[in-house]
């Protein structure tokens, strides 16, 4: 029997961890997903390539692991679009990403199990050897990689949140995430708001087209933004800090209603009841889609943060020794591009892992090893872990441009790639 | 622990009757037992009398209830579905776990790239 790479979680980490441990030549690899799709958080996602997540993606392309950019720049709505502080941005179609992504998994030959919630761990002189499903299923596997993410169970939203705001997460229906890092008795780390509290709350919500104004809905298609001012008594800057997306957290976002097209319409600004969104004119009988109870907020996200090397390697006190993680569970790097990234380096280290190899660590010298380095540094402090990071604007995005990381020239990117020696690195056979 | 009364009840008043410490009640479309006072009859009856003298078998352990309904509302403890392209080199038989003692499934997605 070939040897094994076992994904924990199929969301952007997760599904670009099995493509790159294909790549590079694992024999096996199955991803294992508690609900029935794929993306998981992703299903609400969006924005790509906006700000330095442009370079990001870029750098990846060079490196070999750009599968996942590729599908999203395929099933884009809108290319090189400009909404308040975020240029370049192109938005890919939430209702037609998911099967594209699972088309893309299993093209490169990973295996991708539906329904199968991850509930225990075994292991046996400080490795994993299987990890045990809800239905009692073993899956046994050779390395392993925890792309749960850090968002559910629903009492991390009762406790710290506005309770279950029915999100896409589906807690109640497919059962809670189980940290496969907390499982193995690993201290984990979780994230904080401003306040101090517990977590960070998700950052949009999806509201239906078909209750919205038709001018409206025309300007959103053809430009993909549509920006309604807020009338003075609804501005509320103080939501602001409660947000997961830093990058979103400026004055614009709080003084008007910022909507794109993704498929549905993405509300960009904070958390409005719904009896407010229906004073503005256009949308006198708007609906939430997602969260369903959009009007009392969104869920909460940021605990659970997996310690980690800059190989993507969970870091111990000796339990495990064949263990990757990715995504947001790697840390405060928020966002589906910071998701594909880690996971990518995560699949590919545990194929390496698997072969005996060294591991891979992205240079300082790209956007996307920088982060990875960076963040991890600033998670050490208190003040540190009080933040958030995105190639997209904040402190990560203000850090890219003083080290003059971010550019979009691609004759640049072209010779950064090419001077550190690694193009093309994540489709090299290790295995 | 205690008994419950489902929504199979058809507000006949029988188990009220009988209830020996009076947990039983009439509320707006049914019957209910008051689980704070409810002993399921432990030192009295060998069954719960409400139990015994329900005609539509609407009085249950509520532990019982409430496992059947969630079992029933929850897709949750199935076996795993899996996916797998078509000519996948990775299909390794696995010996006694996953897809072999899973069901076949796994339906590989149509390719669409034309």
């Amino acid at each position: 029997m070939g040897k094994r790479v076992v994904i924990v979680g199929g969301g952007w980490a997760g599904s670009a961890a099995a493509i790159t441990a294909r790549l590079a030549g694992a024999d096996h690899v199955i991803l294992l997903e508690r609900t029935d799709s794929l993306l998981g958080t992703g299903l609400v996602g969006g924005i790509m390539r906006n700000n330095g997540r442009y370079t990001a993606i870029e750098e990846m392309i060079r490196l070999g692991g750009g599968q996942l950019f590729t599908v999203c720049d395929d099933n884009s709505r809108h290319r090189n679009m400009e909404f308040p502080g975020h240029r370049h941005a192109s938005i890919y179609d939430v209702n037609r990403i998911e099967p594209a992504v699972r088309r893309c998994v299993l093209e490169h030959g990973a295996e991708i199990w539906m329904f199968s919630r991850f509930v225990a761990v075994e292991r046996s002189n400080g490795s994993i050897t299987a990890v045990q499903l809800e239905n009692g299923t073993r899956v046994e596997g050779d390395v392993f990689i925890d792309t749960t993410g850090s968002c559910g169970a629903q009492t991390l939203c009762t406790d710290n949140g506005n309770g279950c705001v029915m999100c896409v997460v589906r807690c109640p229906t497919f059962g809670p995430r189980v940290s496969l890092v907390g499982a193995c008795g690993i201290a984990e780390k979780s994230g904080k708001k401003p306040d101090g509290t517990l977590g960070a709350m998700s950052g949009s919500c999806k509201l239906s087209k078909e209750t919205i104004a038709p001018h409206i809905i025309e300007e959103l298609e053809r430009t993909g933004l549509a920006m309604i001012p807020l009338p003075a008594h609804m501005i509320n800057e103080k939501k602001l800090g409660a947000k997961a997306c830093a990058q979103y957290a400026l004055k614009e976002y709080a003084e008007n209603v910022i909507l794109l097209d993704t498929g549905h319409v993405k509300l960009m600004s904070p958390y409005i009841p719904l009896h407010e969104l229906r004073q503005l004119p256009g949308m006198e009988e708007v609906r939430y889609v997602d969260p369903y109870a959009g009007t009392v907020g969104n869920s909460m996200r940021f605990s659970d943060l997996s310690p980690r090397d800059d190989a993507m390697r969970v870091t111990s006190d000796g339990q495990v020794d064949n263990l990757f993680c990715g995504g947001e569970k790697a840390g405060l790097l928020v966002g589906h591009t910071e998701a594909i990234v880690t996971g990518a380096l995560a699949g590919h280290n545990a194929a390496r892992a698997l072969a005996g190899r060294k591991e891979l660590l992205l240079p300082h010298s790209l956007s996307v090893g920088d982060a990875i380095t960076n963040v991890r540094e600033e998670m050490q402090t208190e003040e540190g872990m009080g933040k958030k990071y995105t190639f997209s604007g904040s402190v990560y995005f203000n850090r890219m441009k003083e080290r003059k990381l971010y550019t979009t020239d691609h004759a640049e990117l072209d010779r950064r790639v090419d001077a550190a020696g690694l193009r093309n690195v994540f489709q090299q056979k290790v295995v | 622990m205690a008994h419950m009364i489902t929504s199979q009840c058809v507000n006949c008043g029988a188990c009220e009757m009988e209830c020996p410490v009076r947990a039983i009640s009439a509320a707006a479309n049914q019957y209910v037992i008051d689980p704070r006072v409810c002993v399921d009859c432990e030192g009295y009856f060998d069954i719960a009398r409400c139990k015994w003298a329900c005609p539509v078998e609407a009085c249950v352990p509520q532990r019982a209830a409430y496992l059947e309904h969630s079992a029933s509302l929850q897709n949750r403890g199935t076996r795993p579905v899996v996916f797998r392209a078509a000519g996948n080199p990775a299909g390794t038989p696995l010996a006694g776990q996953g897809p072999e003692a899973a069901p076949a499934t796994g339906r590989p997605v149509p390719d669409r790239r034309h």
